[in-house]
């Protein structure tokens, strides 16, 4: 019986070892229901089709000597032909920021509805070989997943080649980027390629959009979706998806060999961040207004590894809760600490509770290797202003996590309003200082991200922008640095440590670093 | 040797340029923070981040 396809387009980062979780866990929900659905990963598909590809082999072998000259050699081989590929469509193709036309603001609908009218580094691709095997499925639903505004592009033309093809079933659109543009997507243009626009969680609108095109044909029921109705664009109620209809995610179909360095699958537990109340965050407005949803029980959650192991052959699994709770992973620990075959990572927050040395050491003999730790900057009064109420002492934690064998990364945000050069000065020479308890680390600028209410900042959006996931601001305060003096601020304290520490940053050995012993 | 302190209420004034603010940031790293490395990584391309989520 002709089903429901679940694409992610190109544009995504190449960098993971196996898919997005997203459509899996959409594609988990639409068969439980018992409807033929197929996932399309048209991300990792695209480089396939010109044969570009980084090796689990290579990386190994490249992270033996962990100089940035071998790591590069491998990293560059696969990312100059992406360019390549680019160049000849005015664009840049980076492997981990995707694919971006010149001159294409993609915060712009008038770009995004023009340019994609244009030939793509993906168009060959999309028309000899994804579009139709997609519709050699026959779906009667095409879902769209965006996650990342790099893939904006490609979507559209994705929908005006489907509708070239001859494709006449619906097309919806979906995923972080929908929930937070949903609003100003809902364009007359747009529902003339697609059909609806689904926010927030879209297992229950998909399964409805699906059983009303069987039965009925009428829309006006589907939760959290947004069409034009009768020439009328509608916004139906929005519902989110309650813990109990939580399905875990299938990940057949899907290319497992092809993904890029060391293979593992992704996992989730809990859904959203259960704090959800970081000053500069604009993750928890994804799952509604209390930022989180709900999680599955561990039992569940180790049945799904058990059935992914069993049909991929992958033991390893990287948590996407974007804050994976203490007594989830006491949980998990009673469980998988029987079970020697698992090797998992997980995001955490700096709190007290991690402290726990018999914790930690449970949770490594339960196969915890690495751990994500947002630690913006180091201890001060200033970093109150972030507002992530986390009290743990970051040293402390740090030593704890190395002594049970559990590697750390560690996020800094440099120039939050009310923040500067002392603050990520001093966090910079505390990751020196403790440089052989960091695996890996991370500096980002600061940026303003829609959906998030920052103080001491005058947002100075451009009007035609209407598609920008974060706003142009100004200081407004003579505390708060300037956008361009927080890049730099950023920049020059990232080269320095990337010219002490290369393996820090570099993709090659994020690719290796938490499925093997250094 | 530059204090960080001041530094941070200096360059938060809007009449320093980028140009002088980068300028200042140097000076400050190679006080700071011994002379960055000399061996091939500081030649080496540093592959492109993205920002974050």
């Amino acid at each position: 019986m002709p089903g429901i396809a679940l694409i992610l387009p190109p544009g995504w980062t190449l960098h993971p070892g196996g898919p997005h979780i997203a459509l899996p866990l959409l594609k988990g929900f639409l068969q439980h229901h018992n409807i033929e659905t197929k996932i399309h990963d048209l991300n990792i598909g695209s480089t396939q089709y010109h044969r570009i590809s980084i090796s689990e082999d290579s990386v190994v072998t490249a992270c033996k000597d962990f100089t940035a000259k071998a790591m590069n050699s491998v990293y560059f081989e696969a990312e100059d032909k992406l360019q390549k590929l680019a160049k000849d469509f005015d664009g840049t193709w980076f492997a981990h920021e995707g694919y971006r036309r010149n001159d294409c603001n993609l915060a712009s609908p008038a770009d995004i509805e023009s340019f994609s009218r244009l030939e793509s580094p993906f168009t060959a691709y999309l028309k000899k070989k994804a579009i139709p095997e997609i519709l050699g499925q026959d779906p009667q639903v095409i879902g769209i997943s965006i996650t990342v505004p790099t893939q904006i592009l490609q979507v559209f033309e994705i929908a005006r080649l489907l509708r070239e093809a001859k494709f006449d079933g619906s097309i919806v659109l979906g995923g972080n980027i929908v929930t937070r543009l949903y609003e100003d997507m809902a364009l007359s243009w747009v529902f003339d390629i697609v059909d609806g626009l689904i926010n927030l969680q879209g297992e229950e609108a998909l399964l409805q959009i699906y059983q009303s095109l069987t039965t009925h044909g009428d829309l006006r029921a589907v939760p959290n979706l947004t069409w034009r109705c009768h020439g009328t664009i509608t916004r139906n109620q929005s519902k989110l998806l309650s813990p109990s209809k939580f399905q875990q995610p299938d990940f057949a179909d899907l290319p497992h060999q092809e993904y890029w360095g060391t293979k593992y699958l992704t996992m989730v537990a809990g859904r959203g961040c259960y704090y959800g109340k970081c000053s500069f965050c604009a993750i928890p407005f994804g799952y509604g207004k209390a930022g989180f949803i709900g999680s599955s029980p561990a039992f569940k959650v180790v049945e799904a590894m058990k059935e992914a192991y069993q049909m991929t052959g992958i033991n390893r699994f990287k948590f996407i809760d974007e804050a994976l709770h203490h007594k989830m992973m006491q949980d998990l620990a009673d469980v998988l600490e029987h079970e020697a075959s698992f090797s998992f990572e997980a995001y955490l927050r700096l709190e007290k509770t991690w402290m726990d040395k018999k914790l930690l050491h449970k949770s490594a003999k339960a196969g915890l290797k690495k751990v994500y730790l947002g630690l913006e900057l180091i201890t001060s009064d200033e970093r109150g202003l972030l507002n992530k109420a986390d009290q743990a002492d970051p040293l402390i934690m740090l030593n704890n996590l190395k002594d049970a064998g559990i590697k750390s990364h560690v996020f800094c945000m440099f120039g939050f309003p009310g923040t500067g050069v002392k603050q990520a000065f001093d966090t910079i020479e505390f990751a020196f200082k403790h440089h052989d308890l960091i695996d890996t680390l991370d500096i980002f600028p600061f940026y303003y991200a829609r959906h998030t209410q920052v103080e001491g900042v005058s947002v100075t959006d451009d009007p035609h922008h209407t598609w920008n996931v974060e706003h142009k601001y100004e200081p407004a305060s003579s505390s708060t640095l300037p956008p361009s003096k927080v890049n730099i601020l950023a920049e020059e304290l990232g080269q320095l440590a990337w010219s002490k520490h290369p393996q820090w940053f570099h993709p090659v050995y994020r690719m290796y670093s938490p499925w093997h012993v250094n | 040797m530059i204090n960080p302190t001041q530094q941070n209420n200096q360059n938060n004034k809007s009449d320093m340029s980028d140009s002088e603010f980068k300028i200042m940031l140097d000076a400050m790293i190679n006080q700071k923070f011994e002379k960055r490395s000399k061996d091939c990584t500081e030649q080496e391309r540093k592959p492109k981040a993205d920002k974050g989520v």
